[in-house]
Order: structure tokens, then sequence, then C-alpha cells
């Protein structure tokens, strides 16, 4: 009677040994994930070859909306080269400075901002990601999904990608989703 | 195969043998952590640089286990009112079986469980057989019975599985909700078909239950997709303090779907639920009225179906139509039986107006068919009744300054007992700092008479007893609010709420002035205050910390020509006026975690409940993807408790212990 009541509590000082121990095989949080991915994308891309500027101008990842990456993607990208390019990340305080981006990441804050936000980049060069509901269905280029299981999918819209000109590798086109825009105008 | 990217340090041998390797870390890791924990450090430190991730090709990170948005610390809400959020990782983590323990984990509620099956949840006191101040919603469908005044929660199911989150509302909530959302509302939100597209085994079986349950997803394109979902519960019988055995083993099924489309701007959700059980009828019974018969096995089913219609219209103002159908059947032998139907549709508009106003305004029918078949012991009189109930409200969300919010709200609601009802609310924020919102809200809201306080009459014949409440009115309260919700640190959370409410025509059961019968009528009043603190502390990226305390004082009296004093002294002494909370989640190392929940409840005055703790453990281990083996012990220490209702007759909770395995196949 004596020994079961104590076993619980062995497991307890166990456990809690082991964290002062030091951090352990625990997931990774959503956003250093997501971070990551939106590096690599940047590696899977080919933009316009008039659009290319030499190595000395910075590779541009922009935010737009509630930044939910916090320290995360500056970290990731911290030494860290796209085409030659340091990369810069810039939060937006304004829509045209959408334009100056490469990769811009679109807050699910904006939601409701869709249709300015697409507007303003009109054809332009950029590669939209964002990870809302139903993103690329309605005009974004690639939509981060979390599964059930706590991993990280993407569904890309293809049409989106060719019509601002960019070239997506096979590979990444091969581990995605390939979504339509909704019939009801893309909106 | 799960590569995560802290098992790098084996991720090609872990190919060649995946589950066996897995295990014989495990099972080593668990030899080790008593012996040479320096090795583990050893090992992990190696894994903490971010920068690994950009070496990964995008394959390796589609791999990658992230912890759930639920993990997160929560970020700051900016509603004004007392919320707390139940995720589904939480009830995974937490070991609960069924929905009320699930409800355990929200501080400010008071769960406590009398037989196998039969629970009562409260929130701010007035806890009673059929806590009828609470409010309760499982995916937009009222659970609240109108026949009773409370919630059923033996036939309130889910597969826990699915359960997105639960949103705990204490304090009122009547212009939103509506009335009978006096004290709390609980808002049970299942994940939509296109985040359950894999297909689900679960199988658990314990000392005091087993469960089976499986759900199939799919159908997910650019649109939509589907679940299928069921589920078997087997509860064995319990027994009291003095070790009599009692008859309230159960046995129950459910069913049911759940489908989501996405075009364009509309979001479209068509979901059902079907059940079908038995329980034992344990002494003194569902309906206790002093007549010695014999309780007979309690048949339950019913079964539902919701559609829920939202459309975007732009400019951030939508939408959202929802209906449904609920019928549910109770028989229990041999006081009544009853079945009951009712179809609810309502409409919500929200809109911005001029950047300074969000505005929601809606309306709301609900048509319900009553049928009860009365006993010699019991009767509902009349026996078959059809009631409306009908509510329109408006409220607008005023920004005043970037840093300030004020919310102004009513709602008007007609009912058949009592005509209209009006409740109103005021809500103010301030968002103090950018993680720091204080906030204060005042409402006037009502419970509304059930058939139960209107309709019943013991015995079943004349001359009776207990003749109704034909002159029963609704029970009025107005609360004041007052609260602080923060994240001063990024790792650490905040929440506390201190209310005031004034309460009037609280329901009471007074002696006629012939002295041979009793009615019911409204001859209390009074006012309760509390506190409802919890926070939050992420220790590290694996073990994160919770804790929880409730804090109630009741000042009930009789108005005058009142001459309940059992209802005046059986209240306040059936509500705990303090309790604690206190839980650790910690994620051990290969793909193990451990949980412990600790909580301590005050005495019970009458019916004597003494102070009682319970210590639940749980620990769960993923050996590969998909798939997770957990152990639950509930109740671990000391000689067990009793929660509510009289010592003869509740039951006496004692150690259980669970094991339970989850399996998910294919998916995306």
């Amino acid at each position: 009677m004596h020994r079961r009541r104590a076993w619980p509590w062995v497991l307890v000082i166990v456990a809690v040994f082991c964290v002062s121990q030091g951090r352990g095989n625990a997931a990774i949080p959503e956003y250093q994930v997501k971070a990551a991915f939106i590096y690599k994308f940047a590696t899977y891309i080919r933009w316009p070859a008039t659009t290319v500027p030499d190595a000395t101008t910075p590779f541009v990842i922009g935010i737009i909306g509630k930044d939910p990456f916090g320290p995360a993607l500056r970290d990731l990208v911290r030494g860290e080269r796209v085409q030659g390019r340091v990369i810069l990340i810039m939060r937006l305080s304004r829509l045209e400075e959408a334009l100056r981006c490469d990769v811009l990441f679109i807050s699910s804050s904006e939601r409701g901002n869709l249709r300015q936000i697409f507007a303003a980049l009109g054809g332009a060069p950029v590669l939209t990601v964002g990870d809302m509901d139903q993103f690329a269905e309605l005009g974004g280029m690639i939509n981060l999904i979390t599964t059930e299981d706590h991993q990280i999918r993407f569904d890309i819209n293809k049409n989106a990608i060719d019509r601002a000109g960019l070239k997506a590798s096979s590979q990444l086109l091969h581990l995605a989703r390939i979504v339509d825009e909704s019939r009801s105008g893309g909106r | 195969m799960p590569t995560t990217l802290f098992d790098n340090t084996s991720a090609e041998a872990a190919e060649e043998a995946p589950g066996f390797k897995r295990q014989i870390r495990c099972i080593a890791l668990l030899c080790a952590l008593t012996m040479t924990p320096g090795l583990l450090a050893q090992q992990e430190a190696q894994t903490e640089r971010p920068g690994t991730l950009v070496n990964l090709d995008l394959k390796e990170l589609m791999d990658i286990e992230i912890t759930s948005v639920s993990r997160r610390p929560e970020r700051l809400s900016d509603a004004a009112a007392s919320i707390f959020v139940i995720t589904g990782d939480d009830i995974r983590r937490s070991g609960a079986t069924n929905l009320p323990e699930a409800l355990r984990l929200a501080p400010a509620l008071q769960v406590v469980q009398v037989s196998a099956s039969s629970y009562t949840v409260s929130a701010r006191g007035f806890i009673s057989s059929s806590s009828n101040k609470l409010l309760v919603l499982i995916d937009g469908r009222v659970v609240y019975t109108p026949f009773f005044a409370g919630v059923f929660w033996d036939v309130q199911d889910v597969l826990l599985e699915d359960v997105e989150r639960i949103e705990v509302i204490s304090g009122p909530g009547g212009t939103l909700w509506g009335v009978n959302a006096v004290n709390g509302i609980i808002n049970i939100i299942t994940r939509s078909a296109k985040q359950t597209q894999s297909e689900l085994l679960t199988a658990g079986a314990g000392n005091r239950e087993s469960i089976g349950a499986m759900r199939y997803g799919s159908g997910a394109g650019a649109y939509g997709g589907y679940r299928l979902y069921g589920k078997y519960v087997d509860r064995s019988r319990t027994e009291t303090a003095n070790g009599t055995v009692k008859d309230d083993a159960v046995h129950k099924g459910q069913v049911g779907f759940r489908t989501d489309w996405e075009h364009g701007a509309n979001q479209f959700t068509l979901l059902g639920n079907a059940y079908k059980g038995s329980e034992g009828q344990p002494p003194p019974g569902t309906l206790a009225t002093g007549a010695k018969f014999t309780l007979g096995t309690i048949q339950i089913s019913g079964w539902n179906v919701t559609s829920h219609w939202q459309r975007s219209l732009g400019n951030g103002s939508t939408i959202t139509v929802q209906g449904y159908f609920d019928r549910t059947e109770r028989t229990v032998p041999p006081t009544f039986a009853e079945t009951l139907n009712i179809g609810d549709l309502q409409f919500l508009h929200s809109l911005k107006l001029g950047g300074q106003h969000s505005i929601a305004w809606g309306g709301e029918y609900r048509y319900g068919l009553d049928s009860v078949r009365n006993s010699p012991y019991v009767a509902f009189l009349p026996a078959h009744l059809n009631q409306k109930w009908m509510a329109l409200f408006a409220q607008d969300e005023i920004t005043l300054r970037k840093d300030l919010r004020l919310t102004l709200g009513a709602r008007s609601e007609r009912n058949d007992y009592t005509g209209y009802e009006f409740l109103p609310n005021v809500r103010l924020a301030w968002n103090v700092a950018a993680d720091h919102l204080l906030w204060t809200a005042a409402s006037r809201t009502v419970r509304a008479p059930s058939r139960f306080d209107h309709d019943v009459f013991v015995p079943g014949n004349p001359p009776f007893l207990l003749t109704g409440g034909a002159g029963v009115i609704s029970e009025v309260a107005n609360v004041y609010e007052l609260g602080y919700r923060g994240q001063p640190v990024s790792s650490i959370t905040f929440s506390a709420t201190a209310f005031h409410s004034l309460y009037d025509h609280l329901r009471t059961q007074e002696i006629a002035p012939s002295r041979t019968s009793f009615f019911f009528a409204n001859g209390m009043k009074g006012t309760t205050s509390g506190l409802e603190i919890w926070g939050s502390y992420q220790a590290s990226q694996r073990w994160r910390l919770s804790a929880g305390f409730d804090g109630l004082t009741e000042h009930l009296e009789l108005r005058p020509g009142s001459n309940d004093t059992a209802t005046l002294a059986a209240q306040q002494g059936r509500d705990a006026k303090q309790s604690w909370r206190l839980r650790s989640s910690l994620d051990l190392p290969y793909h193990c975690e451990f949980d412990v929940t600790a909580r301590r409840v005050s005495a019970l005055a009458d019916p004597t409940v003494p102070a009682y703790s319970a210590v639940d453990l749980r620990f769960g281990w993923k050996p590969r993807r998909g798939t997770e083996v957990s152990v639950t012990g509930r109740n671990l220490f000391g000689k067990g408790h009793g929660e509510f209702t009289d010592i003869s007759t509740r039951t006496e909770i004692g150690r259980s212990v669970f094991i339970a395995y989850i399996n998910h196949f294919g998916g995306s």
C-alpha cells in the first residue's frame, strides 16, 4: 500500500529533474518552422530575369499585418543568402512598400484586406505567402497549413505564381497541394 | 516515421529499425533518467540552435512536428469578459474521458460528480442538481433543456479528439446568448471537417470505464471535406462511501458526421449526432418525491442536425444563418418519460461602420414541442406543451480611442411564461499597454422559468403536495465585473476577475397558506461576490505550469412573505467557497509527456461534504507519428472523496486508472 502511493511522486521528481537538465526532444514552435518554410520557398522559386538585381541588393522578405514570427524569422535568416543576396526582413507600414519585397508574408490579421493587397501588387513578381484559411484559393500564392498532427503542409496556387512571372521548381510543386482559385472570382 | 529536428542524431539509424529502435530508446531513457541525467543534457545540447532549420530541405521541414497553436502562451484576447479557453490539446493532455471531466480544467467552473455519469457544473455559485444558471452550447446548439432548467450532462458527448476548443465565459452573457446565460456560458466547438482528415481509432480501458471510438475523415479538396464518427462508452457501477454498490452503470453509443464546404465568400457546415444508451438509476432517483418506488433503468436517446452558413460581404461584414433541430428522449421509470423536439433558427449580421463601430445584430426563433408521460408519482401539467421563444439583439463595439473600446448591447427575448425580457450590457475595455487589458462590465440578465419551475406536480394526481409554480417569474441578476488580463512577459499570462452580482426573485418552494401543499415562487434575493484568478507560466519550451483560484461569498435572504428557509440554507450550503487548481504540463524527451493536475475544493455545509484534494497524473508516449499510448491515474492519493449531495447516496470517488491508445491512419 505504501509503495503504491510513492511511485507517482518518483515520476514527478524524475520529470522535474529531467527538465532541469535542459531542453529535450520537444516539438518546435510553429512560427520558427514556418519561418524556415518561407526562407526555403525563396530558394525554390525563380524570379524573372529582368527583375533580378545584382548581389548587392538585399533580398527583401516583407511582413504585412500583425507579425506572428517575433524574432524567429530574423534569427533564422541571419547570415543566410538568397541568390547570393543578403536577406532583409521588412515590416510593412504602408501598402505601397509591398512592391519592394521579393517575398511578402501576409498575416492572417489582413484577411479582410486581401483584395486591396493583391490589387496593390498588380502582377508584380512578389511571392505571396500566407497561413490563413483559403489563402491560396483567394488569390495568394502559397498557403501554409497546419495538419492535425502538428505538421506543416502547403497549398500552391499555380495560376497566381504564373501570372506574376515567377517560376516554381517542380520539386516545390510536387510537395504542394495544387489548388484553384475560387470560381467566384478569386477574391 | 517522424524525423523531427531534434532526432537528427540518429535519423539514419531510426530509418533502419523505426519502431523497435524508438522503443528501446524510450525504455533506456526511463532507466537512464534515474541514473545518468548528465548524458541526456549532453545529447540535447546540440538541438537548441534554431539556425539548423535552414539546413533542412523542404521535405524534412514537412516532417517536423510543431508545437500546436494551443501550446503557445495564449494571445491576450481583447474581449471584455472573463474568458478561459480549454484547447483540444489541453483536453488530450488532461486525460479527460468525458466533457464534464474536461471542464474541470476551467478554474471558474465548479464541476462535481454525483454518480457514474451524473455531473453538475456551475459557475459563480448556485450549484444544484440542475445548475440552472449556466448556458451550454455544442457547435452552436443549446443543450440547456427548457424542460428541466439545466443540462443533462449524461447525454452531452462529442468525440473529444475532435474538439477544437471549449470557451468558458464566467459571468453574464444574456445580450448575445439569451436568457439562462446568467452566470456563464460554455461553448463547445469541434474542429472543421477539413482539420480532421485522418482516420482515427481510439480505445481505452480502465477500472471505471472503457471507451472505443472511430472517426473517418475524407474529401478534403479545395472546397471542404467530411467526417464520420462513432463511439461507445461503458462505465461500471460506483460505490458510496460505506461500500454500497450504486446502480449507475452506463452503456451508451453515439454516431455523427460533419461536413464543411467553403466556396469563395461562403462557408457552409452541416453536422449531426445521434445517440442511444441506458444507465442505472441509483437512489434517490432523477426526481425524488418522497414516495417509495422501485427505480428502473433510464433509457436515453436523441438526435440532432445543425446547419450553419456564413457569407463574407467584404469590408469586414458577414452574415451568418444557423438552424438546428434537436430531439431528446429520456425515460425515467417509474417517475416520468419525456420527449422534446426543438427547432431553432438564428440570424446574425456583423459589420463595421465608419472605422469606429463594430456592430453585431441578429434574431433568433425557437420552437419546442415537449411531451411528458406522467406517472402516479409526478406530473408535468399540461403533459404536452408547445412553446416558442423569440429574440432580437444588437451590440455595438465603439472604438473611442485606439486603446479604449466601449461596448453597448441589448437583447429583447420573449418566452411564453413571462413575456418580454430585457437583457442589456455595457462593457469597457482599456488596453493599458500592448499586453495589458483592463475591463469592466455591467449587465442585466435573467433566468426564464422552465417547465420544471412552472408545471411540475407531485404526486401525479390530486390532491397535490407540490402544485407547480403558476405565478413563477424570471430570476433577475444585475452583475458588475472588473477584470484584468495580461501578459507581463511573454512566458506568463494572467487573468483576474472580481464580480458582484445582485439577484432577485430567486426560486423558492413556499408552503401554501393551507399548509397542505408547496408551490414554486420567487421568494429569495441576495448578492454574491467573488474572485476568479488564473495564470500560466511557460517555464521552458517544454514545461508549462498553470494555476487557478475561484473564491465566492454568498448572502442570500428571503423576500418578505417567503417561508422557504430550507432552500435558503441549502443553497448557501451547497456552493464551495474556495477552490484551487494547479497543473503541470511537461514534454519529456523521446515523445513522452507527463501531466499533473491537482485541485482542492473547500468543504460544503449542506449536505456535508468535507474539503478534498485530488491529484491526477497522465503519462503519454508517442512511439511514432499518429500513435499515442497514455496512462491516466485519477484521485491517486488519499482514500477517495465525495463531491456533492448526501453521503448516503453520492458516489465516493476513488482511485481510477485509464489506459488509452490512439492511432491516426493516413491523413494529410
